[in-house]
């Protein structure tokens, strides 16, 4: 008897056991401070993120009235027909953030939706026009502009859904990488980010839809995610731009006691995925992309530009330099015609 | 008087289930609520990985230097746990900030959204909640009470076979 009754206790214990530790394992969570305004103007606000902090639009209807076609040279109506969303992302913390953003879209969605990441100052609220294709071109660089080209030079010979999934296996992929990095926010500072949703003609037609009407696509749904998190990184990647093919020079200090630029910059770059070697500090830009990267550059490292290529001066925020600092967030160069 | 392992290790399970049973029980008697901590913005009052308890308060009881657990302004789901630096009792809002956080939070929390001040916490309790997914949480806790079941249900299976 009393070996059942110990029986049935441990029955007993044991559930309640379990359901203590189900109760605990469940716990509400208390998190960082942030702020949401999920209706127009969109705000993402967050004062303190030692964690993720994130922030969901649900449900947001991107109204598309035609598609268009990014990969085509003579498209020349893409603007006039993206749709674009603005979130302005707060940062009241002491510290430096950064901001990711990413799309879920609604399981009823007709296909073909895509989105960019863009961020002012390189786009701004009233810009007339806005030549979001431009920039999506400049920001995506060679790999962008090679597929496109051999989409177009191989329309005699493929059929459209052979050219759309080449397109797709390509420069789609390119976009999506490009979609995945974060938006720097400084501390105290607010950083304006654009999503600019498009219907992408080769995956509308491709649905079956009648090519003639793609006036009346109909509305997207979508979520769209931003996560903010520290930037503790205590390296950043500094970025020159250039349209142009021009040599730079990068020098650096000897060590860590000096912030006299002396020595040439030995080490890798990269252009998009590829990787070069510098060791006399001499940089290729425009040659092989519009961008070239030096990542993993310690913040607080001194440097000095010299141009190789005659005609050419750098430029950050629209000012002419030769020296600078880089900062937690990175760098950003553009190298234009004098 | 025989002691088996066996047998320490039942009143040892025993015993811990009961203090933790009687100790939810006394927390829901005073309607406490408990949360994970998830951000060291409290630190060193309790850090990420704690479990903090939270009672109920009214919102003229509450005073400067005061924790409060409220939720966001505009959010029914998400809550932070800050403490008071200044108190607004006209407009009825709270200004608050995590005590290692370098600046304030940028907006005031008003009385209808404050869920309670905290009361103290459990230091690590959270690990519970961060190593299982919920979803994994339920799936374990119901292999769990299956497999006590079954074995007891085998258990006297045998001894009618025998």
């Amino acid at each position: 008897m009393q070996k059942k009754s110990k029986k049935v206790l441990l029955i007993v214990v044991s559930v309640l056991f379990v359901l203590s530790v189900g109760y605990f394992a469940l716990l509400a969570p208390t998190t960082a401070w942030f702020f949401q305004k999920t209706d127009k103007p969109y705000v993402f606000t967050f004062a303190d993120f030692d964690t993720e902090v994130t922030s969901t639009i649900d449900d947001l209807t991107v109204p598309l009235r035609a598609a268009t076609r990014f990969a085509d040279t003579d498209e020349t109506l893409f603007d006039e027909v993206v749709h674009v969303v603005k979130v302005q992302a707060e940062n009241h913390a002491g510290k430096a953030a950064q901001v990711r953003v990413s799309v879920v879209e609604g399981d009823e969605n007709p296909t073909g939706l895509h989105w960019f990441l863009m961020k002012a100052p390189e786009v701004q609220e009233g810009d007339e026009p806005l030549t979001y294709k431009t920039i999506i071109e400049s920001k995506l660089g060679e790999s962008m502009g090679l597929k496109s080209y051999q989409l177009i030079a191989a329309t005699q010979t493929k059929s459209v859904e052979q050219q759309y999934e080449e397109y797709n296996q390509g420069a789609l992929e390119v976009l999506n990488a490009h979609n995945k990095m974060p938006v720097p926010v400084e501390a105290g500072e607010s950083a304006d980010i654009y999503l600019v949703f498009w219907a992408e003609y080769g995956e509308v037609i491709a649905e079956g839809l009648d090519a003639d009407d793609l006036v009346t696509i109909g509305d997207y749904n979508v979520d769209i995610t931003f996560t903010a998190e520290p930037y503790s990184n205590p390296t950043a990647t500094m970025t020159m731009h250039s349209l142009s093919a021009v040599q730079v020079k990068i020098l650096v200090p000897e060590n860590e006691n000096t912030s006299v630029c002396t020595e040439p910059y030995v080490g890798t770059y990269y252009v998009g995925d590829r990787e070069f070697t510098t060791v006399d500090g001499t940089i290729e830009v425009g040659r092989y992309g519009y961008e070239s990267d030096l990542r993993n550059i310690l913040t607080g490292t001194r440097f000095k530009l010299q141009i190789l290529t005659e005609g050419y001066v750098f430029e950050d925020s629209g000012k002419s330099f030769t020296t600078g600092t880089v900062n937690s967030i990175g760098n950003t160069i553009n190298i234009v015609s004098e | 008087m025989k002691i088996s392992v066996h047998n320490v290790l039942y009143n040892v399970f025993s015993i811990t289930t009961t203090l933790v049973v009687l100790f939810l029980a006394i927390m829901f008697s005073f309607q406490a609520r408990a949360f994970v901590v998830l951000s060291d913005s409290m630190a060193p009052v309790f850090y990420r990985g704690d479990v903090i308890f939270v009672r109920p308060v009214s919102f003229d009881e509450l005073q400067e230097d005061d924790i409060i657990t409220a939720h966001f302004p505009q959010s029914d789901d998400s809550v932070f746990t800050h403490r008071i630096i200044a108190k607004d009792s006209i407009n009825r809002v709270v200004y608050t900030r995590g005590d290692s956080n370098m600046t304030d939070d940028p907006m005031p929390t008003a009385a209808k959204d404050i869920i309670g001040m905290y009361w103290f916490s459990i230091p690590n309790l959270g690990v519970i909640s961060f190593e299982f997914g919920s979803v994994i949480v339920y799936v374990a806790l119901g292999v769990a009470i299956l497999l006590i079941i079954s074995g007891f249900l085998v258990q006297k299976f045998r001894k009618r076979n025998s």
